[in-house]
């Protein structure tokens, strides 16, 4: 009796030092990671990029190794990386490679897989985070929604404004002036509506609809001087596609206008060369204040002929000065007759790009699948599409860093639905790095979230943004009234 | 009165809750589950507990979802009116007052009628009575201060039943200690972590009513009621008959509920729970007792009429045009209901995918549906975006009641063949759009009209074509075309 216990034990014994020593399988392929951080290039000291491995995998270990013999491990249901480490090992491998080793562990042994690279650019990233919109993406309501900031450097975000403390009421974009959170506006929609601008930590709340324009403002953009803002004026309607699987809604515009707003007296300067007929929107101010990029469509019969509805980007020259804009527009792109659209024009902080969504009609990407970025050379006029930035799904609401050495922008190619913020880096050629997906600590995080990213842009310093107050100021009506200057 | 008769009174109040909420109310139970999705995710219990109440409002949730099974939710109801009227007992000091204990139950029974009313409220109403009945055996300033503070977080405003009863028990000075807390904790509460909730809000209590920024007088008044009755029994005359005041009471609440009760929104709520069931037959003999009164209720009855075979019995039922076949989008969680189940069997798919979307959205307290995800994981399973319809799956799979159908729905991803072998997808895929074009409300009978032509087969969309082309000869041109706002997503 007592052999055939001695026995059992040896045998339990051998069969688990059998299973113990089982050798790491390698693998020939890459691994199949979430998100697709493979070949990407990041800044030095971001967030670090924690990524997942197929479910059937029940545990997961990467190494990150640089040429210098330096590593940094992740064991566990995910790859998370420690903050602090990733700094380090990124900081010292600025414009050098690491290496990543991946194995997942499946049916008691190890896959090792094919390593990758991570590229760490030589430009840094220093700004201290990103803002945008969250809430569900899909049709007319949501439940939830709210601005918020993200400091890219470690996994925290706060919210700036959630509705919950504006019930009733949508907000708008955040805007700030090249990244800058000293001074920034946002729009509240619905029946306590404004124009709320802060600047050095004061607000107020506007009245940006006259009589002489036909709504209140709705894409805003601020001059390099502070002291100026462009809106355009839109009536905004949105229908829905019914026939297939291919897209769902479709936003147009019945009319809409350009105008300049002097934010220190809180008056319109109006020009007709703006407020035609034809459909002006989304303006935007060169870097050196002197331009004004915007998007305009030769009127059609909307929505009848939404699919007709074409955008060319254009410019108008604007002296501060005198507060006056130049005799003509320019055409700096002729979408029209190429069957195409332009719109959402974002010139970079060094005043050499300008980033622009390239789709097949309308003015509003975000739900065109074909929808992506493309890239003006504002020296010599040439365009190029940012072809690994893009995807076969939308790309869309897209903006530079202070140093304009990179890009942020939305994607729909997670899921086809729910639009996340991917980083990539421009070079001094213009052509963009590969993009990484803004890490989550918990890479499942997107595909349990039921929020879509919205107008993401880059804030320099964090965005101070007292909540206290607004609420009573919200619903107190009280305005500033934005008058016409005559 | 004593120990029995406090015994068979009390079941005999759960009896009549639960009679009167079957028999009065069908459906409430079903609609209030239908508005929330109960996750078994830390993340779920963290995001509950990121608020004032969270904890009330987690285990009131945690109840609701059991209301998927109507039958269930009503006597869990049942259960907790009692399991508070008895808390309220306990916290008496004489017990020839136990009639009273029922007060405040059933003015909470008459509050409940209001749709908008969260469990949420009365969990946090017993958690604090609770304590209270704690406090009468073990009075202590100490422990009454953490109470206090803890439970401003744990269950909302609604601790300051205890704190008010524990002040009017002490009747010394260190009443003050409690009254500065209370002060003291709201103003904190509201500098930090409830910085994105207006006063009014985090006062009210965040999870006790679903509309945000409304803070019914009831509600006001219940809490009141359940904090000073206890002292008042304390100082009132010892009563000659307890059994006249139940009757009392027991008149009070009859003529309570027969005010408070509201036929049209309780029809309405009865309606869409059959549609949920499909129960057409049920819809039917429903309206022959009482005629649909509203556009909404008509759809469902319509929608009833034509599933159950009786299309041709249109006419005898009260009509409100066209808008009584299939209502054009309105932004609430009740309107959409009915006409998104009409899209689907239609086989307009992306109609029904954005109704659901839309009344999920519209639950104002940023709950979701299951219900409704549900519904979108179906269209998109049909759309054949299964990334996304995964993402609903895995929702829906950390649920108890939808976990299962969840794990099924699952084999439809990514697997043409398994759809066009599921006679509800192939056939839904059969009828749909071949070509793409904007949907335009206003222009519903050319949209059936193309459907029908697409495919004969279709001959819901014939019948809805017919009755949608004789309901529009009684109505007027200046109904108005809605379009919506865009909202930049």
């Amino acid at each position: 009796m007592m052999n055939r216990y001695i026995l059992a034990t040896l045998t339990a014994i051998s069969i688990f030092l059998v299973s113990c020593s089982r050798e790491t399988v390698l693998r020939e392929e890459l691994p199949q990671i979430f998100p697709d951080y493979i070949g990407v290039t990041v800044p030095a000291g971001t967030a670090p990029l924690n990524f997942d491995i197929p479910e059937e995998y029940s545990k997961v270990f990467a190494k990150v190794s640089d040429s210098r013999g330096n590593t940094l491990t992740a064991k566990g249901r995910y790859a998370g990386f420690n903050v602090g480490k990733w700094h380090e090992i990124t900081e010292a491998n600025v414009g050098d490679t690491l290496t990543v080793t991946v194995a997942g562990y499946k049916d008691g042994r190890w896959e090792q897989f094919r390593p990758f690279m991570i590229f760490v650019s030589e430009y840094p990233l220093e700004d201290y985070g990103v803002t945008y919109r969250k809430f569900a993406p899909g049709y007319e309501t949501y439940s939830k929604i709210g601005i918020y900031q993200r400091n890219i450097h470690n996994f925290k975000e706060e919210p700036i404004l959630e509705g919950s403390l504006v019930p009733g009421q949508c907000m708008g974009c955040h805007t700030a002036n090249a990244t800058s959170p000293e001074q920034f506006l946002f729009h509240v929609r619905g029946k306590h509506g404004a124009t709320v601008i802060q600047e050095d930590g004061r607000r107020r709340w506007l009245e940006t609809q006259t009589d002489s324009t036909i709504s209140r403002a709705v894409y805003s953009y601020w001059h390099p001087s502070g002291e100026y803002l462009a809106h355009s004026n839109n009536i905004i309607r949105q229908l829905f596609w019914t026939g297939n699987n291919e897209r769902y809604v479709e936003v147009y515009d019945d009319v809409s206008d350009v105008i300049v707003h002097d934010v220190r007296n809180d008056q319109y300067i109006l020009t007709p060369l703006l407020m035609t007929e034809d459909f002006e929107t989304y303006p935007a101010f060169s870097r050196d204040g002197k331009t004004l990029f915007f998007c305009s469509a030769p009127k059609v019969d909307v929505p009848a002929q939404a699919e007709d509805l074409h955008y060319n980007l254009c410019s108008i020259s604007f002296d501060k000065d005198t507060e006056t804009f130049g005799s003509q527009v320019d055409t700096l792109i002729d979408a029209v007759a190429a069957g195409k659209s332009v719109t959402f024009p974002r010139p970079s902080y060094d005043g050499r790009w300008l980033l622009y969504s390239y789709a097949d009609f309308g003015c509003f990407p975000i739900n065109h699948k074909e929808a992506d970025l493309w890239l003006l050379d504002l020296q010599d006029g040439s365009t190029h599409p940012l072809e690994r930035a893009n995807s076969s799904y939308c790309e869309s609401f897209h903006n530079w860093s202070s140093d304009s050495h990179w890009i942020l922008f939305t994607s729909r190619r997670g899921d086809s639905l729910y639009s996340r913020v991917y980083i990539a880096q421009i070079d001094e050629d213009g052509n963009a790095s590969k993009p990484f997906l803004l890490p989550q600590k918990d890479p499942g995080f997107y595909h349990k979230t039921l929020f879509t990213f919205n107008v993401p842009d880059f804030t320099k310093e964090k965005v101070d943004f007292k909540a206290r107050g607004v609420y009573e100021e919200a619903f107190s009506d009280q305005r500033v009234k934005v008058t016409v200057k005559q | 009165m004593n120990k029995t008769l406090q015994y068979i009174s009390s079941a005999a109040f759960a009896i009549a809750v639960l009679l009167f909420r079957l028999l009065l109310y069908p459906g409430a139970a079903g609609f209030q589950e239908q508005n929330q999705l109960f996750l078994f995710t830390w993340d779920y219990f963290l995001e509950r507990m990121s608020v004032s109440g969270g904890l009330a409002d987690y285990i009131a949730e945690f109840i609701t979802q059991f209301s998927y099974i109507p039958c269930l939710g009503e006597i869990l109801l049942a259960i907790l009116l009692t399991v508070f009227q008895r808390s309220i007992a306990m916290t008496f000091d004489r017990s020839e007052w136990y009639a009273l204990s029922f007060v405040a139950p059933v003015m909470m029974l008459v509050y409940m009628s209001d749709i908008y009313v969260m469990l949420s409220f009365l969990v946090a109403l017993i958690l604090a009575v609770l304590l209270c009945a704690l406090y009468r055996r073990r009075p202590g300033i100490i422990w009454a201060s953490v109470a206090t503070v803890l439970g401003f977080w744990l269950i909302g405003p609604a601790i300051f039943v205890f704190t008010l009863y524990a002040c009017l028990r002490e009747k010394n000075l260190k009443v003050l200690i409690l009254i500065v807390l209370s002060v003291l904790v709201v103003m904190v509460s509201r500098w930090t972590y409830l910085q994105q909730y207006p006063w009014k809000t985090v006062i009210s209590g965040i999870n006790y009513y679903r509309l945000p920024l409304t803070v019914p007088a009831f509600q006001l008044i219940i809490a009141i009621v359940t904090a000073f009755l206890p002292a008042l029994t304390g100082i009132l005359p010892t009563p000659k008959k307890s059994a006249g005041i139940l009757v009392g009471l027991f008149i009070g609440a009859g003529l309570g509920c027969y005010f408070s009760y509201q036929r049209d929104t309780v029809e309405l709520i009865a309606y869409d729970q059959m549609v949920r069931n499909e129960d057409w037959e049920g819809i039917l003999k429903r309206a022959e007792k009482y005629q649909p009164d509203s556009e909404l209720g008509s759809v469902s009855v319509n929608l009833a009429l034509f599933m159950s075979g009786r299309g041709s019995e249109l006419p005898r039922f009260k009509q409100f045009g066209t808008r009584g076949l299939i209502l054009p989008n309105i932004r609430d969680f009740i309107s959409n209901s009915s006409s998104s189940e009409v899209f689907w069997r239609l086989g307009m798919i992306n109609e029904s995918l954005r109704y659901a979307f839309d009344t999920q959205e519209s639950l104002v307290n940023n709950r979701k549906s299951g219900r409704w995800m549900c519904r979108m994981a179906e269209c998109q399973i049909l759309n054949g975006r299964y990334d996304v319809a995964e993402k609903y799956l895995d929702i829906l799979n950390h649920s108890l009641f939808y976990r299962k159908w969840a794990k099924n729905e699952r084999r439809y991803l990514r697997n043409e063949e398994a759809i066009a072998s599921d006679p509800v997808y192939s056939y839904l895929r059969s009828v749909r759009y071949k070509n793409d074009f904007l949907y335009y409300y206003p222009e519903m009978d050319k949209m059936l009209a193309i459907l029908y032509s697409q495919n004969k087969n279709n001959v819901m969309a014939a019948w809805y074509y017919q009755a949608w082309t004789a309901l529009k000869k009684y109505e007027t041109d200046d109904e108005q075309i809605y379009t919506g706002n865009a909202h930049g997503n």
